[in-house]
């Protein structure tokens, strides 16, 4: 009995490679790791921008994703897109709106404040869409903490994941510092340097003065 | 003139007449009711049990979503023909070798032979029934009344009286050796059984699969009807095409006596539930990767994954899926465990900082998973769910990193 069953089974799964590719399962992204270029792309990107080299892992987006600028671009692969405009968002953010993009201007102050911009409305686009990743709302807070009018609430946010004791990354306590620092808190921006330095020893932006 | 012949040989072997039946000491499981079958069949795929399952009442799903066609053509090889999941024969070999779990799963057909009511106790509280399978039933997110209806769906008709005759549980013991019964199965709080090597063992494949598959015969007696278990030792794939246990070939009395064996021999209490405990901190550095490579990585990620990374699926312990709404616990990366989990009130909690008693949460989830398997049902859901639980000294490592500040 068992042998017809095994002898089957090869066939049933021939037919099935014949079908439409359909949402993958949680395990299918080790599978597709090693024939999915888009996911390869991303996560290359990802490390750049976590290496701080804020051009190369925007380059790697555009590559992968032209149209990264556009809010609502529709693509197969819409959470990968997703996460192409955040990378590209952080690495302007993280440069100080340096990136050079087609669509974006990038010479004087000015245009550097446009990029800045753009990136802290990306953010706060996917914020909005419902996207309820701590790692994005601490990518949020980061964007907000470059602008002056907008610190109270990149606090607000991450006072609120350190409270939780759910705050993602080293860098978020960095910002969570600075932003302390200029409210005039210098016990709570100690704690949270403190935290920063203790995750990443050997990251000088622990410091909050490295922090603008 | 055979009837006749028949009926001479039965006064014959039964001087006295006939034994009654093993006698129930519960009324007869009545069909179940119509409006809680229709709620159970909308349950099943509910709760995608044909994600692991296959059986009568089920649809699979596509294989890319079935945790055990996917791991078994990988296995198989099939994946190296090509299409959407050709892999380099390195990386084929290596999932090979990583896959140990959801290869081998108990088919739900011919479940009318079992006993509604255990049924519907096992959803609820699932334990161990096969100690050769590393992964177990896991606990779901189920209420009484939606296991009740599961059950009722899965075996919805009335049982059958009982009428075989009791036979001699002494010889049944007997013939459970000399038939190479225990070759396959476990019989825990029975003395020992030494059984001979099977007369006609299946190929080795086979075998393996089959003592894979082989239920402990303590619980026979819960799960199984009376009446089918003597159809079952009779002419097992009658009641369940495509069975692994081999048709036993037996006398009507040797079946009489083996089943009068295992329904009514006294069985040795289990042992009561231990608490596992924790070994102590470890006095060197751990580092993240260490843990990930150990546990997150090894096997959690592959419930608690990066949903970016995987269409729009984080998998059951993330975005959801096993009838889980999901924790929204993505455990792919450093930064993602320190972002915790969605707690039932809705507000996201770390699963790093500790409970009243001290533990962090994630340890005690997966200490949680030891305790389930030595029969308890713990408050937290034991972690991995249904799977091997992690070993004691990978959970210390675990422990360590976070008492260290749970550095990346
Ligand atoms: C993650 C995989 C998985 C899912 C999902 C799952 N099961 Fe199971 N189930 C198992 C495993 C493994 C066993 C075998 C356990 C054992 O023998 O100890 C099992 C055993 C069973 C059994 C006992 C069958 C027998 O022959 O002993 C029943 C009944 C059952 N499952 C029903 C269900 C139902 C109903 C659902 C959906 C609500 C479901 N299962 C979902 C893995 C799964
Ligand atoms: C598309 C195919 C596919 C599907 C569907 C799939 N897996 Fe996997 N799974 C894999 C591959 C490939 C590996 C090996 C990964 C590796 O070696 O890195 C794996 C490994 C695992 C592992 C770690 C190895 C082990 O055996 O402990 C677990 C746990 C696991 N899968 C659970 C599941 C569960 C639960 C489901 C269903 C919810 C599932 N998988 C569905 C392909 C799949
Ligand atoms: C080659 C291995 C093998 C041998 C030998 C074997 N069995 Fe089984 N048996 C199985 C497997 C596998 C199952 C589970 C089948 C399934 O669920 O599809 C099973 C199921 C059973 C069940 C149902 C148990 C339950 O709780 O559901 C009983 C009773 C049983 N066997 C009795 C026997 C007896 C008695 C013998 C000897 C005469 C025997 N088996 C020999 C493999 C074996
Ligand atoms: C087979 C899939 C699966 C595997 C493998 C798995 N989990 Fe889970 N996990 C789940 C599901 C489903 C939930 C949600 C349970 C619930 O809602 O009660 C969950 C919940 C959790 C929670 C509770 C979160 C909370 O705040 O309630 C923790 C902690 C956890 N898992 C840790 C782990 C760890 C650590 C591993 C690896 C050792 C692991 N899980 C492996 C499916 C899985």
């Amino acid at each position: 009995m068992p042998c017809t069953r095994l002898a089957l089974a090869p066939l049933a799964l021939l037919a099935m490679f014949a079908a439409p590719p359909s949402p993958a399962s949680a395990c299918m992204n080790e599978v597709e790791r090693v024939v999915d270029v888009t996911n390869q792309a991303i996560r290359t990107a990802e490390e750049l921008l976590a290496r701080n080299n804020y051009r190369g892992a925007a380059k790697v987006v555009l590559g992968t994703f032209p149209k990264v600028l556009v809010a609502d671009h529709q693509t197969r692969r819409q959470a990968l897109f997703h996460r192409g405009q955040r990378i590209v968002a952080l690495a302007q953010i993280r440069s100080g709106g340096d990136i050079r993009i087609a669509g974006l201007p990038a010479r004087t102050d000015a245009d550097r404040e446009v990029a800045l911009a753009w990136a802290a409305a990306t953010l706060r686009l996917h914020a909005a869409r419902g996207d309820t990743s701590v790692v994005l709302t601490s990518e949020l807070a980061e964007a907000l903490a470059q602008r002056p009018a907008e610190r109270h609430e990149a606090h607000a946010l991450l006072k609120e994941l350190a409270d939780a004791d759910i705050m993602p990354t080293a860098r978020a306590w960095s910002v969570l510092a600075a932003l302390e620092q200029q409210r005039g808190d210098t016990n709570a921006a100690a704690r949270a340097t403190a935290r920063c330095k203790e995750l990443a020893p050997d990251d000088a932006s622990c410091d909050p003065k490295g922090v603008s | 003139m055979p009837r006749l012949a028949a009926l001479a040989l039965a006064f014959l072997s039964c001087g006295t007449g006939p034994n009654p039946p093993v006698p129930l000491d519960r009324p007869l499981e009545p069909a179940a009711d119509p409006a809680q079958i229709a709620r159970g069949q909308a349950l099943l795929a509910e709760l995608q049990c044909a994600r692991c399952h296959d059986g009568d009442a089920l649809t699979p799903p596509p294989r890319e979503r079935h945790c055990v066609h996917c791991h078994q053509s990988i296995l198989a090889g099939v994946a190296a023909v090509g299409g959407d999941f050709a892999a380099p024969p390195a990386e084929l070999a290596r999932w090979q070798r990583d896959i140990t779990h959801l290869r081998e799963l108990p088919e739900l057909r011919g479940l009318g032979r079992l006993r509604r009511s255990f049924v519907a106790a096992f959803l609820l509280s699932p334990h161990d029934l096969r100690p050769g399978l590393n992964t177990s039933m896991p606990r779901l997110h189920l209420d009484e009344p939606s296991a009740q209806a599961l059950a009722a769906a899965l075996v919805p008709d009335a049982e059958p009286a009982p009428h075989e005759p009791a036979g001699d549980p002494t010889r049944g013991r007997d013939l459970l050796g000399e038939h190479g019964c225990t070759n396959c199965h476990a019989f825990t709080g029975v003395a020992t059984i030494t059984a001979r090597p099977l007369a006609h063992p299946p190929d080795p494949a086979t075998m393996l699969r089959a003592s894979q598959q082989a239920p402990d015969l303590r619980f026979t007696r819960d799960r199984l009807r009376p009446a089918a278990l003597h159809t079952w030792l009779a002419d097992p794939a009658a009641l369940k095409p495509g069975t692994l246990m081999p048709d036993p070939d037996l006398r009507q009395d040797e079946i009489r006596d083996l089943a009068t064996y295992l329904l009514t021999t006294p069985l040795e209490p289990l042992p009561p539930p231990v608490p596992p405990v924790m070994l102590p901190l470890l006095d060197r550095e751990v580092g993240f990767a260490e843990v990930d490579a150990a546990i997150f990585h090894k096997t959690c990620w592959h419930c608690h994954s990066d949903p970016s990374y995987a269409s729009g699926d984080g998998g059951p312990g993330n975005t959801g899926g096993l009838g889980f709404t999901g924790a929204s616990l993505d455990l792919s990366s450093h930064a993602a465990i320190s972002s915790g989990s969605r707690g039932p009130d809705g507000k996201r909690r770390s699963v790093l900082a500790p409970l009243p008693d001290g533990t962090p949460r994630i340890v005690a989830h997966l200490l949680a998973r030891h305790a389930e398997l030595t029969g308890a049902t713990p408050e937290l859901r034991g972690m991995p769910l249904g799977l091997t639980p992690v070993p004691l000294a990978d959970i210390q490592l675990l422990a360590t990193w976070i008492a260290q500040g749970r550095k990346p």
